[in-house]
């Protein structure tokens, strides 16, 4: 186990300041100790200290000061170590996110990494944010006027937080599946072509192919290959689901959002999504919300622990799940509140 | 802990000795028994006047209805026979020319309101202004066109009719859309937006299909009210005893000519004002049952 080595922040690393305001923006949070829960602090900041020397990510040797700077920065903000991806390219990095409606803050300083092509599961009690951690990832927040975030997310190294970001290039490379089903009012096969053609010149038959082989790919097809033009308000529930996945992954994310898929189904068809989701995973980078540790369990190859608006906790599922660091993370899973 | 306090007085009184006095059940239920009285007369009372009216029009307006009504001009006054047909044609011509002018803007207004003027001041300006509009009386609206396109022009016109009755549907559409348009669930719209589809390609491919049959159903109900209109055209279309061959000029319609002709001391036109109201309640009638079935069959 090397966790506290394994500080994954390629992008961080290549940042030209060494983060200074750091302490500032940390200060801040220190006068919201009181709302905040027992956090990480001290006890990870310092193992990862006595790691010694991080080995970087990415072959970005970080500078030992710089390195320094911020791990004493995060100790003080109390912020949980983002890492914990161990070897793996991040695929989505969060820095220091931190959320609004209106006046009320709602996320205090996220950090998170995403590894590529792994399924990583947030968890935590109604309430806690971790809806509105994900709705950042695609900036589907910014449909709502008093939504605020701030921090650095980071999609491949590219701040896509940043205004210049193109929101419909953002959303073809993330896509997010919802809590409830959400067929559109068309058939079928409407559904599945409706963001090829958004994306896409495609002609009829290589639409054809590819609703077929994306329906496939969801494992819908057996069951929908004769009712392509009904509507897909028509199907069950879970089908519905499966269309909807079946929707989003017909352009071709990278990654995919979901925001307590199964939810909404039935226990049968929450384990056909379940294995779904598994089998997505050797093509998409998945972040998936759940309210339901066992699947949690099953399904994530990394965990996150959300409370009241912070990563408590954030490493491997098996980790999270049989030893857990922080008190708040193994009352949680043990059932003790939530 | 509750349980153990319902548990408690069980124990301690037993179900027979209620905490407090019972109210009367004989009181509660006359009290019942009288409301439910006082509504169904109040509503049979409502009832017996709409069939009376229904009733008197459908007896005295189809011994107006013949084939001649719908194809010739009404004759001079004091003749016999006649019909309305340009009087048909010209509400007709008026009712569509309002439709095709109001609706558009009544759904853009609608789609702006729902989709993107929510919570913005201006947003709030617009659903003010479309619900003031919405509580003006047709005259004024009437009156409003006349200055504007009666008397610049020097004269009456179809076209002042059809853009009167334009300026009554216009509030009329835009409120149904945003209603309808509002109903949308916003899941809907995010995850059309979350395919990376852009707002406009969002409202028109998934909102718009998913609101269709409520749209569908406020329009034709918006158009089918302002067919009934004789205030607006009064000052604009008013009437006219020939052909609507230019809408330039003064333009025959239903309304004004029930207004008119009901006045009037020669019975035949007395008998075509009841024609032409018959004509009018069925076809509202018609329309409002059409789009009900509609409704319940986007249901099923």
């Amino acid at each position: 186990m090397n966790e506290a080595s394994s500080k994954s922040r390629p992008a961080g690393g290549q940042r030209a300041e060494p983060r200074p305001p750091e302490g500032s923006a940390a200060d801040a949070r220190e006068g919201e100790a009181a709302v905040r829960p027992p956090v990480p602090s001290v006890g990870n900041g310092a193992a990862e200290s006595a790691a010694g020397p991080r080995a970087s990510k990415g072959g970005e040797a970080r500078e030992g000061s710089a390195g320094g700077t911020d791990a004493s920065a995060d100790a003080r903000a109390g912020r949980a170590p983002a890492p914990a991806t161990e070897e793996l390219p991040a695929k989505i990095s969060v820095q220091s996110l931190d959320f609004w409606y209106g006046d009320r803050q709602v996320l205090f300083g996220n950090d998170l990494d995403v590894a590529e092509r792994k399924v990583t599961a947030i968890i935590g009690p109604s309430g806690c944010g971790k809806s509105t951690h994900i709705r950042v990832y695609n900036r589907m927040f910014e449909l709502y006027r008093d939504q605020r975030a701030a921090g650095d997310i980071l999609l491949d190294g590219e701040n896509l937080l940043d205004p210049d970001m193109d929101l419909i290039d953002l959303r073809r490379r993330v896509g997010m599946i919802f809590q409830r089903p959400t067929p559109f009012p068309m058939s079928v096969y409407e559904n599945v072509a409706y963001g090829l053609r958004l994306h896409y010149r495609v002609s009829r038959k290589q639409l054809d192919e590819r609703v077929e082989r994306t329906l496939r790919g969801a494992a819908l097809w057996d069951e929908v290959k004769d009712k392509l033009d009904e509507p897909g308000t028509a199907l069950s529930g879970g089908q519905q689901q499966r269309l909807c996945i079946a929707r989003a992954i017909a352009v071709e994310p990278e990654v995919l959002l979901m925001d307590e898929p199964t939810s909404a189904v039935d226990p049968v068809a929450t384990a056909k999504l379940e294995e779904l989701i598994e089998s997505l995973k050797s093509e998409f980078t998945i972040v998936i919300v759940t309210h339901n540790m066992q699947q949690a369990a099953r399904i994530s190859d990394f965990t996150a622990f959300f409370f009241k608006g912070y990563v408590v906790e954030f490493g491997p599922t098996e980790r999270i799940f049989t030893n857990p660091r922080e008190k708040k993370t193994e009352d949680y899973i043990t059932g003790r509140f939530g | 802990m509750s349980r153990g306090a319902a548990d408690a007085v069980v124990t301690t009184r037993g179900r027979d000795a209620p905490p407090f006095p019972l109210k009367s059940r004989a009181r509660r239920r006359a009290r019942n028994l009288g409301l439910k009285v006082a509504a169904s007369a109040a509503a049979l009372f409502a009832l017996f006047f709409l069939f009376w009216i229904l009733a008197v029009v459908v007896k005295r307006g189809i011994a107006a209805l013949d084939w001649s009504f719908f194809t010739s001009l009404p004759s001079p006054p004091g003749g016999e026979g006649g019909g309305l047909a340009n009087a048909i044609l010209g509400t007709v011509a008026m009712t569509l020319m309002a439709a095709l002018i109001g609706t558009p803007l009544g759904v853009l207004t609608g789609v702006y309101l729902s989709e993107f003027g929510k919570g913005t001041r201006f947003g709030s300006l617009v659903r003010f202004t479309v619900n003031v509009m919405l509580g003006i009386p047709s005259i004024l609206a009437g009156l409003f066109v006349y200055t504007l396109l009666v008397v610049t022009t020097g004269h009456f016109s179809g076209w002042a009719g059809g853009v009167s009755l334009a300026v009554l549907i216009l509030p009329n559409v835009a409120r149904t859309t945003e209603d309808m348009l509002g109903l949308v669930p916003d899941s809907l719209r995010e995850s059309s937006l979350a395919l990376g589809a852009p707002r406009w390609k969002t409202t028109v491919g998934v909102v718009f299909r998913a609101a269709r049959s409520g749209l569908a159903t406020g329009i034709l109900l918006a158009v089918a009210r302002i067919s009934g209109e004789t205030a607006p055209l009064l000052f604009t279309a008013l009437n006219s005893p020939y052909w609507p061959r230019n809408l330039g000029r003064p333009t025959a319609n239903l309304t004004v000519t029930i207004f008119s002709y009901a006045m009037s001391p020669y019975s035949d036109w007395q008998r075509l004002a009841w024609g032409a109201s018959l004509l009018i309640t069925v076809s509202v009638l018609v329309v409002t049952l059409l789009t009900r079935w509609r409704v319940r069959e986007g249901e099923a």
